[in-house]
């Protein structure tokens, strides 16, 4: 088993350091007795190293691991939130420049493995894909009703087949 | 503060209320995720914090089993403690702690240790929430002996029936219905006057058939007999308002006047709140009535996701179709 705690820092508006009083959710490790370790969540490399040990270790039946990735949430909570009522724009545009996504870019560029042109024709592609799966999303019909009640038991038993038969009856299959 | 006509949502009622209290009880203490900065995130907290401070308005971890247990604890040691959690659909992390602690400490203790917390949460569907976002589980705390279980359906109702659960010596499980949150707005006096927590509230008198409800589904009740006075039906709408205790005395009055009840919830039908109030019709109003009651509920399902909700919350329609069964029923 491999546990991987995303920490991005914030619960809505609450902070890490108000969570618990542990130093590092790593930390969390010692009390369930596994090896836990704390990586730079926004460094793929990291994470790739920490992830294949860890791995390594759970193949082999040397049992668990915890990982904690250390990152930001960048964006608001929800599209409900507006995280500029709880924190600093100073502490966000800090985090932008740990930002995994342009690190890795920049790191790649920099060993000859990325170029501008991939950069773009990735991109597009990304879109596309992201486009795809909206439309793809929209253009899945509602379930019908009964779907409210097939999948609540593997016997739908006789009362609730007889409350399936009624919501069909005011909404329709 | 002075006292002064606010016009109120029924948010604003639950807010008015917990500024009015914390202003006038030093011992009332708010916590829970999210409540304090960031003034919950319904607003039910907004601008609490800044105004009385980080000691009595707290962020609170993301735990609520511990929200619940701190509260516990100030409470048995003389504070008040309203704690939020933020969805119903993340109370059942509390149950232990209320059921095993809360409900039994005055008990347990023979009265040296008391309770007096209030645990609100929103509660219910149809604002096309996610999973876990959307329940009405109101009848697994009315369930438990030594709780009471609270739902406003007005602003006014929300303000006096918050103010009444704060002040009570016991605990208290405060239920927000957030699909009217702000769907309605009414002159609600601020003046810390609180709304008994025994009663339940006529809203319409009539005289054919008596229909009870709480919550959200007020609003498709209310609808739902103005559409049976245009039929020349006269349909009284009772709001149950306190879930627990439940005030049987006005439900049997206006049942022994119209012989008929349909009862309306939105959470589901098994073992829900209306199944308690048929029983008590039953054990004390059977021979008032002309007809079977009807319950119009939701199913025994888990609540679908937003693009199903809406099948499976009462409608005004299924109300309608329930009262002219038991008209047509003798």
């Amino acid at each position: 088993m491999l546990f991987v705690v995303v920490n991005n820092q914030w619960a809505i508006s609450v902070p890490r350091s108000a969570q618990t009083g542990t130093k590092t959710l790593a930390q969390k490790g010692i009390a369930a007795g596994i090896p836990a370790i704390q990586v730079d969540g926004n460094d793929i490399l990291a994470v790739r190293w920490a992830a294949d040990a860890a791995l390594k270790r759970a193949r082999a039946g040397k049992g668990a691991t915890l990982i904690e990735a250390v990152t930001y949430r960048l964006s608001d909570h929800t599209t409900a939130d507006d995280a500029s009522r709880y924190r600093d724009d100073a502490e966000v545009e800090a985090a932008w420049k740990r930002e995994p996504m342009i690190r890795t870019r920049n790191f790649l560029i920099k060993q000859g493995h990325w170029s501008d042109e991939q950069e773009e024709a990735h991109k597009a592609e990304c879109s596309k894909q992201v486009e795809q799966a909206v439309a793809n999303y929209l253009d899945t019909p509602v379930q019908p009703t009964s779907a409210m009640f097939d999948y609540m038991y593997a016997e739908l038993p006789e009362d609730l087949a007889a409350q399936r038969d009624q919501a069909i009856e005011e909404h329709g299959a | 503060m002075s006292d002064q006509s606010k016009t109120m949502t029924l948010v604003d009622g639950v807010t008015n209320a917990l500024a009015w209290e914390m202003a006038n009880d030093e011992s009332v203490i708010c916590l829970g995720e999210d409540v304090g900065v960031n003034g919950g995130v319904f607003r039910a907290t907004a601008g609490l914090q800044e105004r009385f401070g980080k000691m009595r308005v707290i962020d609170t971890p993301l735990a609520e089993n511990m929200i619940a247990g701190l509260s516990i604890g100030m409470a048995a040691e003389g504070l008040k403690p309203v704690a939020e959690i933020q969805f119903m659909g993340f109370i059942y992390p509390t149950i232990d702690q209320m059921v095993c602690h809360a409900a039994r400490l005055r008990h347990r203790t023979r009265g040296r240790l008391t309770c007096p917390m209030v645990l609100r949460a929103p509660f219910g569907g149809g604002i096309h929430a996610p999973e876990h976002h959307s329940e009405s589980t109101e009848a697994l705390f009315a369930h438990i002996p030594g709780l009471k279980v609270v739902i406003p359906s007005s602003p006014a109702r929300a303000y006096g029936l918050l103010l009444a659960a704060i002040r009570d010596p016991d605990p208290v499980v405060f239920l927000e219905p957030k699909r009217i949150y702000r769907l309605n707005k009414e002159e609600v006096m601020d003046d810390g006057e609180e709304l008994p927590l025994d009663v339940c509230y006529v809203l319409r008198d009539g005289t054919d058939v008596t229909l009870v409800s709480w919550g959200a589904s007020i609003k498709e009740t209310l609808e739902a007999a103005d559409a049976l006075e245009e039929q020349g039906i006269s349909a009284e709408v009772i709001d149950l308002a306190t879930i627990k205790p439940i005030d049987m005395e006005t439900i049997l009055e206006s049942v022994g006047r119209t012989g008929r009840c349909v009862i309306v919830h939105e959470a589901a039908k098994t073992c829900g709140v209306g199944a308690e109030i048929a029983a008590g019709l039953a054990e004390h109003g059977m021979n008032a009535l002309l007809a079977p009651l009807v319950r119009v509920t939701g199913y025994d399902t888990v609540m679908p996701l937003f693009r199903m909700e809406k099948r499976y919350l009462p409608t005004t329609k299924r109300i309608l179709a329930a009262v002219h069964q038991t008209m047509e029923a003798a």
